[in-house]
């Protein structure tokens, strides 16, 4: 079920009324409700996937019991491994077993050995990615003690299967967000409206920025050899403002969305755009999987002790598996790649974390220094989206080859005025709520409540007005 | 929770009757189908495809044959191909009072062919699936199932498509049914739109496999309600040489299959095909304007004539 279709639209209401009219008495109800409610949700995409699903979550929830009650090293990592075969195995199935076999046979057919492959068409699970990291965050919090395991099998399958942030995240830690389950939610009028303020901004994002811009870059994109530099380049910036929109107006909907029912998700986006180097942009963007990533393989690995080319191989490791984590494609895993040879620089000069406070916090406007830091760290971002969006790498390198070209400098061939329009508002907004969760969320609290209705209605409005034909989430393939 | 659902309830109504008031706005403008959703239940039609919607202008017959009320409702050969959809698109759209109406059924090779690969038997067919088999009422403004669902556009362009376009053409779709495809050509441009219209049926031609006996069926069913409501003429749209070359290559015994059922039905076969170096085309096989009014001016006389 898509967040921005009508099926959800009515689907989130009944939920709603049930949760707080007909099972708010009894925790344990409204705990199961939650959970129906996530399966059905699910399962409205394909219910024969809901059995990956109940599967993880049942091998999680045993082991983690079983760590508790088990004192001894062996038996525990034990246990631990079969968790993380169990998930990575059904990841490493669904997602890049053709992968695999692909460069398997190319391998060895670049030796003059011809073997036939024998890819299957496998069909990738919507969200398997997300909630594999999810539950496998759990078993590993248990096994460095981190974390008591849950004896409630309702608790722990809603916090697996948990509907808002199941299918694209934001990739939640059982430390915040498992201990909610088992509190008496209560409805509070503030946080109800805090949480619609933000499914709206995250409607805007989706559909005005992200679905528009899409346009645009399918066309760019497609018919790359077409176009000069200049219409490239745009391409890959609308591409930039799609894959932001997109990904961060899904977790503003799954956070606000948590918020009519009483939960708390973390923060996922924290206006990356704004970001003065690319370490501060990966401490904005994803959050959720990059402290993931941060947590159980790059400090396990090292993290930023050592010597200088440990600190290397970490930060490698760490943005090409996160890359690879995206999709199996080469693209990914080149974009991944990217992203380190633009980190390493800081790293080494030990300036990665020069830039941790919010831009231009205390002004209206950023210094230049300020601003070139964001020009920059956005215009090498934009370059690596290309690898990120291209079909293949032949696709992303023959596009960048055409980038350098004189023609960079004419006047783009494709010029929607109306999207540069919405763009270029969007950016002021997000420029004067980027001190907050979302970009909305007290940005208007000094004008008067009526003041405030009628720029949420006009923001619905533009949502209405401008909505395109309703287009998937990126981020469900991944 | 009362307050909140009351916020929530008042926002969703403004929000609703806004949205309401500009889905009202839409006209022949919004798109090549809107409007003949829109329009009351008719007594006579012109069905069809795209050729038909842009090529018989409804107001020249109307005009040429008294107390005639003729309405386009032809729409396009990926959504009206002969079959059961259309058909019953067709029966909400015509005044069952009806009882001497006059029907233009516009044929071509594609509209009774079926596509490779195409699961076509009694019970399904592809356009089903398109707003021709999922809008319920075609007679209702404004037609909200078709704006909801069908509408590919962005619904602010409801709003600001109300002219010429960029290129200083007119696309409308008219009260009476007629898609106006007015072109501000050169010839040029003519040549080049020609020229890949043809490359791109020649694609389109190797998706299809052949004649297809069920769309066949429904072309005659078609014929014989149509006929339950008055008199039905067979026409056969003229298109240029490259084009008819493509048709032929698919269909050859297109117009004998024609004559034969033109003379079962006792439905006249109006072919224009003889006479297709007389006429322009923006595209090698849609009529110009000037052509679609000489084309609607022959065919009027030419019912005129069988009447009498």
């Amino acid at each position: 079920m898509l967040f921005n279709s009508l099926d959800f639209a009515i689907f989130l209401p009944i939920v709603f009324v049930l949760y707080w009219f007909v099972t708010q008495r009894n925790l344990k109800i409204q705990n199961i409700l939650i959970l129906v409610s996530s399966y059905v949700f699910y399962g409205w995409w394909d219910y024969r996937f809901l059995a990956l699903i109940v599967f993880s979550t049942l091998v999680d929830y045993s082991i983690g019991l079983q760590l508790a009650k088990s004192e001894k090293k062996s038996k525990r990592k034990l246990l631990l491994w079969t968790s993380i075969l169990v998930n990575i195995g059904f990841l490493g199935f669904f997602k890049y077993y053709n992968f695999f076999v692909d460069n398997f046979v190319n391998a060895f057919s670049f030796f003059g050995n011809e073997i036939q492959p024998n890819t299957l068409n496998i069909i990738l699970p919507v969200g398997i990615s997300f909630y594999t990291f999810q539950t496998l965050s759990y078993t590993i919090d248990i096994y460095k003690r981190k974390l008591k395991p849950t004896n409630d099998f309702v608790a722990f399958g809603a916090f697996v299967s948990f509907f808002p942030q199941l299918v694209a995240g934001p990739i939640e830690r059982a430390t915040n967000l498992l201990p909610q389950f088992y509190k008496k939610r209560s409805f509070k009028y503030d946080n109800a409206v805090d949480g619609l303020r933000q499914i709206l901004w995250g409607l805007f994002k989706k559909i005005v920025i992200a679905d528009n811009c899409a346009y645009f870059v399918n066309t760019i994109f497609d018919n790359y050899a077409d176009y000069g530099a200049s219409t490239l380049f745009l391409g890959a910036v609308f591409f930039a403002f799609q894959i932001y929109g997109d990904f961060s107006g899904y977790s503003d909907i799954a956070i606000g969305t948590s918020r009519l029912f009483g939960f708390n998700l973390k923060q996922n986006f924290a206006f990356p755009y704004f970001s003065r180097d690319i370490a501060e942009f990966w401490r904005r963007w994803h959050i959720s999987l990059s402290t993931w990533f941060r947590d159980y393989v790059y400090i396990p690995l090292g993290g930023s002790r050592g010597s200088i080319w440990n600190k290397i191989r970490n930060v490698f490791i760490i943005f090409l598996v996160s890359g690879f984590w995206h999709g199996a494609n080469w693209t990914f895993i080149v974009w991944g790649g990217l992203n380190a040879l633009y980190f390493l620089p800081l790293l080494i000069v030990k300036r990665n974390r020069v830039n941790t406070n919010v831009v231009a916090e205390f002004k209206i406007f950023p210094n230049l220094k300020e601003s070139f830091g964001m020009l920059f760290t956005f215009i090498i971002t934009v370059i690596a989206w290309i690898f990120f969006r291209a079909d293949s790498l032949n696709h992303a390198t023959q596009y960048i080859s055409r980038l350098v070209d004189v023609s960079l400098f004419n006047i783009p061939e494709i010029r929607p005025t109306f999207l540069f329009v919405l763009i270029f508002i969007f950016i002021l907004i997000e420029w004067a709520g980027r001190r907050q969760l979302y970009a909305i969320q007290t940005l208007w609290f000094r004008f008067p409540r009526i003041i405030r209705l009628f720029i949420y209605y006009l923001i619905a409005m533009t949502i209405f007005l401008y909505g395109g034909k309703e287009q998937e989430f990126i981020y469900f393939q991944f | 929770m009362k307050r909140f659902l009351t916020h929530i309830v008042l926002f969703l109504i403004l929000f609703g009757i806004s949205s309401y008031l500009i889905l009202s706005q839409a006209d022949g403008h919004t798109d090549a189908f809107y409007t003949k959703f829109t329009t009351k239940k008719q007594n006579a039609l012109i069905i069809g495809s795209s050729r038909a919607a842009q090529g018989i202008q409804p107001k020249v017959i109307n005009n040429l044959i008294s107390n005639l009320s003729i309405y386009n409702y032809a729409f396009s050969r990926v959504h009206t191909p002969y079959g059961k959809p259309y058909l019953s698109s067709i029966q909400k759209k015509l005044d069952s009072n009806t009882s001497n109406g006059i029907f233009l059924v516009e044929v071509n090779p594609w509209s009774i062919c079926k596509q490779k690969g195409e699961v076509l038997d009694l019970t399904y067919f592809k356009e089903q699936d398109s707003f021709l088999g999922e809008v319920e009422n075609p007679n209702s403004n404004p037609n909200l199932t078709y704006l909801l669902n069908y509408y590919n556009g962005r619904y602010v362009e409801i709003l600001t498509k109300k002219g010429k376009n960029h290129h200083g053409e007119t696309l409308f779709v008219h009260n009476d049914g007629w898609f106006e495809v007015k072109l501000e050509d050169s010839p040029e441009r003519t040549i080049s739109r020609i020229k890949s219209t043809v490359k791109s049926y020649k694609n389109i031609r190797n998706e299809y496999e052949g004649k297809s006996n069920i769309r066949m069926d429904f072309l005659m069913k078609t014929i014989q309600f149509l006929q339950e409501h008055g008199s039905v003429y067979l026409v056969r749209l003229p298109i240029n040489e490259e084009m008819l070359t493509i048709e032929n290559g698919l269909l050859p015994r297109f117009d004998s299959e024609i004559m034969d059922i033109s003379r079962m039905l006792n439905a006249p076969y109006i072919n224009l095909m003889p006479s297709r170096n007389n006429y322009k085309y923006t595209d090698g096989h849609h009529l110009n304007y000037e052509s679609g009014q000489e084309v609607s001016k022959i065919i009027a006389e030419l019912i005129k004539k069988e009447k009498l």
